[in-house]
């Protein structure tokens, strides 16, 4: 008796980024062995460049395929694409910043690019990921790469260090996703969150002895392991130090791309659990004490800092904690559906809307990143806060264009409308919606705290004087002069200005962006089943 | 073409980026560069105003019979046509639409931009949606905001005047921001153009906004380049008290107080409707108003406080009592800003946006009665304080507020198409004698007294004959521009007269004569006292004259009079747009001859038919559902009391005695022309002296001299006040506030360092605090999951119908009991 | 036939808690290492032993993949510690604390 062999159904543009951030990365390795160091160091950006970019445009174009494919292990919707169109963005910013980099600090090219592709593609695995073993692979690759991509400068005990840390907190969070993982197979016979979501809106209120709590404890330990890369509170305690030890380019990749990555997986990985509707009010409260621990801790411990980087990396923290607000808001929907405040039809409305405000959040806050680190990248000086006293009188442009950063950081930048207000207002007003207003009162109230240690950045730039009139030789400076490269080079600067524009042209036109999102019905509705009384 | 009208305000917002990103670098060609662009803009405009011209002259054609008998009766009039158009059936409506309106051809071709009618005659044209805020609490409406465009009549006339005058203007300053004897660029020339054609930006912006916030946006815009351009010289002293920097901050101060009345307005009127489309909100308004909130309908209380908030906006803007007292103070701004922006076109966006809400205005009978006091008594007022002004461009400030006095006036009465009328005609007018005014200072070195010019219209001819034919359109003197203009708002004033109120409007009449008499006075004399008659110049050079110029023409205080032999005609740029301004002060009245004055046929009264289908909507509204007016051809802006038009026999055939009230308002301009010739023609200032020595008129000359004590006043109350209120203020934010807030940021520092402590760099005190979170999250999953169950227990017979898969369990007891063990491998196993 | 699934839980729950003390106890980054090891281990043996009693097999698979992935994070590790041991000459992991604050 014959039977038909069994072929997977491959969705070919569905794996075309991976195909070509694969490919990229072999290729960077090839390309390295092959030539030179001075070669590669001009072969290689160039060629993870266009992986980057063939990826980015793949995720672009109006093909690519909605819903689960390669056997429902990804799910791809316009909230997941649009985290990977963020997360490419991000890698292509990390690696125009590549050249002068490797040049500073003297680094291996080849291992460079190559990690920066292969961390993308992990990266871009996650985001998209909808299985909970796939989702451990594929942060692994992203992770792997990143912790090497930290230490790369072996020159540098700074560096080495903060490899070390990351890499040590780092599996350490992973094992409590592995371990979560495990607990959520118990507890509903599958690694496959759709199933996992299937199984809960069938079974939600009947489940085996036992269950429950695994699955309880599922949740709370896969959440903490990605908290851990979102870098929230209380978890965030390696982000301090390893964006001081890294070098800039890898502290700007560590701060978005992961970021928006675990943040995309974290949203299909709750999605999951919203079908089962006793879970939704825990989650909601854990989020919401999460939120605002990130809220609180980030913004406080940034007053104190005196480098640049750590500061920024408590302002990541907040910020992550800023995100965790529409987070909460998701999550708590389904109760709010079967308490009878919302009806099915606005329901997928209302989802709609809380996409859009963390697309809106997450898009604002990858760029106004790229900015500030990219300035801080182009001033040098690893973050020391010498380098930015009586800036604006060296260097006008680059404080104008950190004014901007951080104005819109902090949410302060209304007029004209920086994206960075737009994306808070858009938070508040959906948490306010939800009759969340404590959070969002919390919410204002810090990043009131926050302003103060962003505006003084702005004081020290530009009414401090110099330290030593054109005294400063900032590191990697020198370097840079020396490979010809004085002055900086076009590609960062337009890569600067470009961020700086879209900080105001999104901000002015959110439309742009949200009626890119509404555009959204393919994004999971956080629903429930309604389990019969 | 009126698709493309987001150009106009985008090639502009170019050339200002351009201009300031340039700087010091682009020299002479910045000016190049906005000269270039508001050409451009002009271009666009003829085009924009000639397809809506074309839109509005196929509209009346179509209606019906019904319609055609009206046009018999009435002549061609667009209000008419409109409120046939209303009356029609959805079908036929939209028949029209497609067939004249400002719809596509083909609407189901894919187009950037909806081009659609809304509630009204225009094009809509959306560009994008800007603000969308689905109610911040449920059930709130939502707030959406489209950055839109309108365009109608009334804006296609904005944008030909404002582009043209504008080209003018900005082709005058290339000539005019040269300075010294080899005419070297004004240093910040470019800076000068950047501003300017930000200014102009902003100016189409707020004409072209199809709402409320838009039109904001260009309304701050305007104020913040008037603030920037009067300040333009911000080293130099303007007067005594102020520099040119104070002069420019008055304004923004002034204008602030106004803003505040705007966003009120717009605040409760979105309150009330839920949105701030201009389009829509006349259309709501005309409708049914009893589905509306209570306080909408006519004469309603919230609808009456939004037009008075508006129109303190307007006040403002508009330089108005009580907040004109800018307006004199910022002619420290080069002469050039004063003519486009200080006369031409910024101050007129309060009267344009009163036109553009003229339904509002016309169910809010208070208000408009409101309007018409203020307009009047502004024109008085300013007229009178500029009968004793020796400063050129002071006098001729004043004389702006008065005219736009004079526009409220007309607002006030309800005849808002006159109102645009006279701004038009202003525009020209009053530009061409700023700029006048800008090359006798310019020829004279920064002189602006009166009284040290006299008979320069022997040196400037060109000059002295664009000055005089714009005094003349000014003075209300047959045929030149002003005349059509001002005696359309007397008249319709006197008309209004004839309703129930006839004694107040009888006395607001009287006064706009008097009025006129005024203006005609000190305008002669202004032309008087620098053109004719024997010069008060030095007749010739004193010696080293010459020495100390080039750097020093710069400063105010350091120039040297310019003797009579010396003073020679401005340069071509300078005169060119004064004589074209001076030949079209004359001109441009044409296009609105009354029939009652000379029967012309189709070419009467041809600027308001144009703009009636936007203008006299209000009017036609009231008319109809207050009087039970039936008829179409409205004697516009006699309709304010609306009794007028329910008199058939008025509405119809009173023409009233136009003739004579012209032939008047002409005599009391010849007067007042004649007059100031006697007192000053001879070029001595001797008759003058000798009269203001009467006790009388010595007191009259003081009230006059000093504007009212009007500033002095506010400096008593208001700055005194401000001050006594600041001293607390400060006391309160430097013991409480910041004591208060330093607390806190001390606080906050405390912790920050104790979470510094926490970060010691240790690997496993990091791995501890992240262990303590994991507890935290798992114990109280682990403590909540009791809770959260007890919640959703079932009972016994819906686990049983799950397990067993079966419909029929109801043999089962239903009783409820505790869940039964269920090791999970019984349920995988199947 | 009794379940072991309890008693496999509950030796897996003792081995992650045993990785966790470990992780903050040990002074030797090799050692600490290990403890993430034993971390993912006991993370393994739950997957085997839910696999094993819900009868499924994706269950025992999974196991390779975190093993391999524990294989690829043991390499980077070590590779990271010789950096570390290379800069600073030892790995005593509560004496790299130059960036802390």
């Amino acid at each position: 008796m014959e039977t038909a062999a069994y072929v997977p159904a491959i969705n070919l543009h569905g794996i075309l980024p991976f195909i070509s951030l694969l490919a990229g990365g072999m290729l960077c390795l090839a390309a390295d062995a092959m030539s030179g160091k001075e070669g590669s160091r001009r072969i290689l950006p160039v060629i993870s460049f266009v992986a980057l970019a063939a990826a980015l445009v793949s995720f672009l174009l109006p093909g690519y395929p909605t819903g689960s494919f390669l056997e429902n292990t990804f799910y791809s919707d316009s909230f997941s694409r649009l985290g990977c169109i963020v997360i490419l963005v991000s890698a292509i910013a990390t690696t125009l910043m590549g050249p002068r980099q490797v040049i500073r600090r003297n680094l291996p090219s080849g291992e460079y690019y190559t990690l920066i592709v292969f961390a993308a593609l992990g990266m871009v695995l996650l985001a998209l990921a909808n299985e909970m073993l796939s989702a451990f692979v594929a942060l692994e690759i992203m992770s792997l790469s990143l912790y090497v991509l930290t230490g790369i400068d072996r020159r540098s005990g700074k560096s080495a260090e903060a490899s070390f840390k990351y890499f040590i907190l780092g599996a350490f969070a992973s094992a409590f996703f592995v371990f979560g993982s495990g607990f959520l197979f118990g507890s509903t016979r599958t690694t496959f969150l759709a199933d996992a979501h299937n199984y809960f809106a069938t079974r939600g209120g009947n489940m085996p002895e036992g269950a429950e709590m695994w699955a309880f404890i599922a949740f709370g330990l896969v959440f903490v392991g990605l908290c851990f890369k979102l870098s929230l509170a209380p978890f965030h305690m390696w982000a301090p130090d390893v964006y001081e030890g890294a070098n800039t380019p890898t502290t700007l990749y560590i701060a978005t791309g992961s970021k928006v990555a675990a943040f995309a997986f974290l949203i299909h990985f709750a999605h999951a659990f919203s079908s089962w509707q006793i879970f939704t009010a825990p989650v909601t409260f854990i989020v919401g004490l999460i939120a605002v621990a990130s809220m609180t801790w980030g913004n406080i411990a940034a007053i104190v800092q005196s480098n640049l980087k750590r500061m920024l990396a408590y302002s990541s923290v907040a910020q992550t904690g800023y995100m965790m607000i529409a987070v909460m808001v998701l999550v708590a929907l389904p109760s709010l559906q079967a308490a009878g405040n919302l009806n099915a039809t606005t329901i997928a409305n209302d989802t709609t809307l809380i996409y859009n405000a963390i697309s809106l959040y997450l898009a604002g806050y990858t760029i106004i990143s790229i900015l500030a680190f990219g300035i801080a990248f182009h001033i040098g000086g690893e973050g020391s806060m010498a380098a930015y006293r009586g800036l604006f009188h060296r260097k006008p442009f680059a404080a104008v264009g950190m004014a901007i950063a951080m104005f819109s950081l902090s949410g302060l930048g209304f007029l004209p409308p920086t994206i960075g207000f737009i994306g808070k207002f858009y938070l508040f007003k959906e948490a306010v919606r939800f009759n969340m207003t404590g959070i969002a009162v919390i919410g204002i109230l810090t990043s009131v705290i926050a302003a103060f240690y962003y505006l003084s950045l702005i004081v020290t730039m530009f009414m401090k004087a110099p330290d030593e009139e054109n005294g400063i030789e900032l590191a990697g400076r020198r370097e840079e002069r020396i490979a010809g490269l004085g002055g900086g080079d076009a590609i960062v600067r337009v890569m600067l200005a470009t961020a700086t524009a879209l900080i105001f042209v999104l901000g002015l036109y959110p439309g742009l962006f949200t009626g890119l999102a509404a555009k959204a019905v393919t994004t999971k509705p956080m629903t429930t089943a309604m389990v019969k009384k | 073409m009126i698709d493309l009208v987001w150009l106009i305000p985008v090639i502009m917002a170019g050339a200002a980026l351009a201009n300031g990103l340039g700087c010091r670098k682009l020299g002479k060609i910045a000016g190049y560069i906005s000269v270039g662009a508001m050409i451009t803009t002009f271009v666009i405009s003829c085009m924009v105003f000639l397809q809506v011209r074309d839109i509005t002259k196929a509209i009346p054609h179509h209606g019906g019979e019904h319609a055609a008998e009206q046009e018999a009766h009435h002549g061609r009039h667009g209000a008419s046509m409109l409120a046939e158009y209303e009356t029609l059936g959805h079908e036929q409506q939209e028949a029209i639409k497609a067939q004249y309106l400002f719809v596509r051809a083909d609407p189901k071709a894919p187009k950037p931009y909806d081009t659609t009618v809304r509630g009204g005659l225009g094009g809509h044209v959306p560009l994008y949606e800007w603000i969308n805020i689905p109610g911040v609490f449920r059930g709130d409406r939502p707030l959406t905001i489209e950055f839109a465009f309108h365009v109608d009549q009334l804006t296609s006339i904005f944008l030909m005047f404002i582009s043209f005058v504008g080209s003018l203007v900005f082709i005058y300053a290339t000539g005019y921001m040269k300075e010294g004897p080899h005419n070297t660029l004004d240093p910040g020339y470019a800076r000068f153009f950047s501003y300017l054609a930000l200014f102009a930006a902003s100016m189409y912006t707020l004409i072209l906004g199809a709402n409320f916030v838009v039109m904001f946006i260009g309304w701050e815009g305007v104020g913040l380049c008037s603030y920037l351009l009067i300040g333009y010289y911000f080293d130099r002293q303007f007067s005594a008290k102020l520099s040119c920097a104070d002069a420019g901050k008055k304004a923004f101060v002034a204008n602030r107080v106004g803003d505040f009345g705007l966003m009120l307005g717009m605040f409760l009127l979105f309150w009330g409707l839920g949105t701030l489309d201009f389009q829509t909100i006349i259309t709501m308004l005309s409708g049914d108003v009893s589905a509306l909130p209570a306080g909408f309908g006519y004469n309603g209380a919230i609808i009456t406080a939004a037009t008075l908030l508006l129109f303190l906006g307007a006040t403002g803007k508009s330089a108005q009592i009580p907040l004109f007292v800018w307006l004199p103070d910022a002619m420290a701004g080069p002469t050039p800003v004063s003519a486009l922006i200080h006369a031409a076109t910024m101050v007129t966006a309060g009267i344009y946006m009163l036109a553009r809400l003229n339904v509002l205005y016309m169910l809010a009978p208070t208000t408009l009665v409101v309007v018409a006091v203020i307009g009047g008594a502004t024109a008085f007022i300013a007229a009178f304080a500029g009968l004793t002004q020796r400063g050129i461009k002071k006098i001729l400030a004043y004389s702006t507020v008065s005219q736009l006095g004079y526009m409220f006036l007309a607002m006030g009465v309800g005849s808002f198409a006159a109102g645009i009328f006279h701004v038009f005609t202003h525009a020209f007018f009053k530009a061409c004698l700023f700029l006048a005014a800008g090359s006798l200072i310019h020829a004279l070195h920064h002189e602006e007294d009166v009284f040290k010019m006299g008979g320069l219209a022997k040196k400037m001819k060109g000059t002295a004959f664009a000055y005089g034919f714009a005094t003349l359109a000014i003075a209300g003197i047959v045929p030149f521009a002003g005349f059509f203009s001002k005696d359309e708002i007397l008249y319709n004033v006197y008309t209004a007269a004839q309703g129930s109120n006839g004694g107040f409007y009888c006395a607001l009449w009287l006064l706009g004569l008097l009025t006129a008499l005024l203006t005609a006075f000190y305008m002669g004399r202004s032309f008087v006292l620098a053109f004719l008659g024997k010069t008060r110049l030095q007749e010739h050079p004193a010696h080293d004259a010459h020495q100390a110029e080039g750097e020093d023409a710069h400063d105010d205080h350091h120039h040297h009079a310019v003797a009579y032999s010396e003073v020679h005609e401005s340069p071509l740029p300078i005169v060119g747009p004064i004589v074209i301004l001076g030949i079209l002060s004359l001109v441009v009245g044409w296009l609105n001859i009354p029939e009652g004055l000379l029967p012309l046929g189709d070419f009467n009264s041809l600027f308001h038919h144009f703009l009636a289908p936007v203008t006299d909507r209000g009017a036609l509204l009231v008319a109809a559902q207050q009087y039970g007016y039936t008829g179409g051809a409205a004697p516009a802006g006699a309709i304010v009391v609306g009794e007028v038009l329910s008199n058939n026999a008025l509405a119809t055939n009173w023409h009233g005695p136009e003739l004579i009230l012209a032939i008047v308002s002409v005599a009391i301009g010849l007067v007042g022309l004649g007059f100031a010739f006697m007192l000053y023609g001879s070029g001595s200032l001797a008759k003058s002296e000798c009269l203001a020595r009467k006790p009388l008129l010595r007191n009259l000359w003081n009230i006059s001299f000093s504007a009212w004590k009007w500033d002095d006043v506010y400096d008593a109350i208001f700055v005194r006040m401000m001050m006594t209120i600041y001293a607390i203020a400060l006391w309160f934010d430097q013991n409480i506030v910041d004591g208060v807030v330093n607390g806190i940021g001390l606080l906050n520092r405390r912790i920050g360092i104790e979470f510094r402590r926490l970060q010691n760099g240790q690997v496993q005190v990091y791995g501890l605090v992240m262990f303590v979170g994991v507890c935290v999250v798992l114990l109280y999953f682990v403590l909540s999951l009791p809770q959260a169950l007890g919640e959703n227990r079932m009972t016994v017979t819906e686990r049983t119908r799950e397990i067993l898969g079966s419909k029929n369990v109801s043999s089962i007891t239903t009783k409820p009991v505790a869940l039964p063990e269920q090791p999970p491998t019984t349920l995988a196993k199947h | 036939m009794t379940s072991l699934l309890q008693p496999n839980l509950i030796l897996a729950t003792l081995l992650f808690t045993i990785g966790i003390l470990g992780v903050m106890w040990k002074r030797n980054a090799i050692a600490l290492f290990m403890s993430v090891e034993l971390m993912l281990n006991a993370a393994n043996l739950a997957f085997v032993s839910f696999a094993h009693e819900l009868g499924i097999m994706s269950g025992g698979i999974l196991v390779l993949f975190v093993m391999t992935v524990a294989a690829a994070e043991a390499g980077v590790g070590l590779a990271i510690f010789i950096a570390l041991f290379r800069a600073r000459r030892h790995i005593r992991v509560d004496e790299h604390d130059t960036l802390h604050g």
